[in-house]
């Protein structure tokens, strides 16, 4: 369960590691592209980032579930 | 299980780390096309990940329908999901390249007419299982369309290729995407696609996983009544 | 014991009688068919040379006209009650798919020899042309296969009547995609040679996709 957030953490430090150190060195060069990279970058990110959060909230609701049932069944513990 | 998931997520953040630096700070910068080239590294293996995905499905639709096992249908079921976000990416990127090369968001080429047209597939075969009366059926009905879609996949490229040649394209950028690579470049592009490619592995085992543990949930409810 | 012909002939006829007497699929289809025709008459200036614009609003019409039509397909056994009977009947699931594809390939035929003429008319461009009858039969083939298969799948579902588009028009692209390149070719003037690739591809979908659905017949029709 924590394994998704570990690694939309990963992602999140990613992306600020790129806007910090990507953008300065490139911009000076040609460039109009750059937006157009950074925009498939960010987007790329949202994304997955998304699904990633998507996956997050099943797996607590379904972490929710189990609680309940065993709230409900003690005995099936055994 | 969770040291599993531990390795994958180590695994796979070092590899997109690696693969970000690689594009960014690494590998020359087209002359012509400046920063909007490296959009490739994302979008490429994006695509080739969204087809492995269709590829994938149809593995499970096949394998459901012959052995009626259960973890067949799981299979087909989170490829289909992790393909789809796949896909959506990649046509995102897709059209932010075309409009970065070749000035138009949208040209119609047969890859481009391909990938949104699997994205369509991948959304009716999750429309498919959300909308089935049960999900027994929803398992069959959607195998059925895993198998059709990955057939259908082919064909349509070969029409979109054949419209292609009578409405040729109207502004011809000066990298298509045929064209051959750089050395270095060819080796961030294949840096990228192994990143891309166990991030893809690692959402497909975490998605089968909670879609296995909804099945024994179900099962648990349904015995409890 | 089982024997296939008078089978499928069986589910046939019994589809054309229920039509006859119903009026479900035909009659709506080419009414449906002629509006999207006439509002895209509206909607497209067709201009000087309207064999470019009419093949697409041809085949806009008659693939919405077809979905509506392989819609009611099963749509009316699931009302009447009648899809249990349908498969629960001794024959195989195979014959059972075939006698509804072919069932829908009349019904369709017959909507668009209704309907070419109609587009004759409003767009003045020749239909006698036999390549074009070609095209227009082995796309409504095509048609008919997946989209029988398709509203198996959708008939007892939730949303169904959005849900059979959704899963056709992706599917059924490369046959439209061609179906109106050879249309606009034949319609101009154009010889054989300048359609065979094309009718080839949608022959080659028909054929595919016919081996496909019977192989898938017991899981279609099954349970």
């Amino acid at each position: 369960m924590k394994s998704n957030i570990r690694l939309a953490t990963v992602f999140l430090v990613v992306l600020v590691l790129f806007l910090i150190g990507a953008t300065p060195k490139e911009i000076g060069q040609s460039d109009s592209t750059a937006p157009w990279f950074i925009a498939a970058s960010f987007m790329t990110w949202v994304v997955f980032l998304g699904y990633i959060l998507f996956v997050s909230r099943k797996q607590n609701d379904l972490q929710k579930q189990i609680d309940e049932i065993r709230r409900s069944a003690p005995e099936r513990k055994q | 299980m969770i040291r599993s998931n531990i390795f994958l997520v180590a695994i796979c953040s070092i590899l997109i780390i690696m693969s970000n630096y690689l594009v960014l700070l690494w590998v020359p910068t087209d002359s012509v096309l400046g920063l909007s080239q490296k959009i490739f590294y994302l979008h490429v293996p994006q695509g080739m990940l969204g087809l492995g995905g269709i590829t994938i499905v149809m593995i499970g639709s096949v394998g459901y329908l012959w052995r009626r096992e259960d973890y067949w249908d799981k299979l087909a079921y989170a490829a289909a999901e992790i393909g789809a976000v796949f896909i959506t990416a990649a046509l995102v990127t897709g059209i932010l390249w075309s409009k970065a090369v070749w000035g138009v968001w949208w040209t119609w080429a047969p890859q481009q007419t391909l990938t949104l047209i699997l994205w369509f597939i991948y959304v009716a075969y999750l429309m498919v299982r959300a909308y089935s009366p049960t999900p027994s059926h929803g398992s069959r009905y959607g195998a059925i369309l895993g198998i059709i879609g990955f057939v259908d996949a082919p064909i349509v490229y070969m029409a979109a290729k054949w419209w292609r040649d009578v409405h040729p394209e109207a502004v011809v950028g000066p990298l298509s995407e045929s064209d051959s690579l750089d050395r270095s470049m060819y080796t961030v592009f294949l840096v990228s696609l192994i990143s891309y490619g166990v991030l893809f592995a690692y959402l497909l085992v975490e998605r089968y996983k909670l879609l296995r543990l909804n099945t024994v949930l179900e099962e648990i409810r349904y015995d409890e009544e | 014991m089982k024997i296939k012909r008078p089978s499928i002939l069986a589910i046939v006829t019994k589809d054309v009688l229920v039509e006859i007497r119903s009026k479900e699929v035909v009659t709506p289809v080419i009414v449906f068919s002629s509006l999207v025709i006439v509002l895209c008459d509206f909607v497209f200036d067709p201009g000087v040379d309207s064999s470019h614009v009419a093949s697409g609003v041809l085949w806009v019409a008659l693939t919405f006209g077809g979905i509506l039509g392989f819609g009611r397909l099963f749509g009316m056994e699931r009302e009447n009650g009648t899809f249990t009977g349908l498969v629960l009947a001794p024959v195989g699931r195979e014959i059972l798919l075939c006698g509804k594809i072919i069932s829908g390939f009349l019904f369709i035929t017959l909507v668009e020899i209704v309907m070419l003429p109609v587009f004759s008319l409003l767009f003045d461009l020749p239909i006698f042309l036999p390549w074009l009858w070609v095209i227009v039969l082995v796309t409504t083939a095509g048609f008919s296969i997946i989209g029988t298969i398709f509203s198996i799948i959708t008939v007892h579902g939730r949303a169904r009547e959005v849900m059979l588009p959704i899963l056709f028009f992706p599917v059924a692209i490369p046959v439209i995609i061609c179906a109106v390149q050879a249309t606009q070719i034949v319609l101009s003037g154009g010889s054989w040679n300048q359609v065979d690739h094309l009718i080839g591809l949608i022959v080659a979908f028909d054929v595919v996709f016919l081996g496909l659905g019977i192989s898938m017949a017991g899981f279609l029709l099954g349970e």
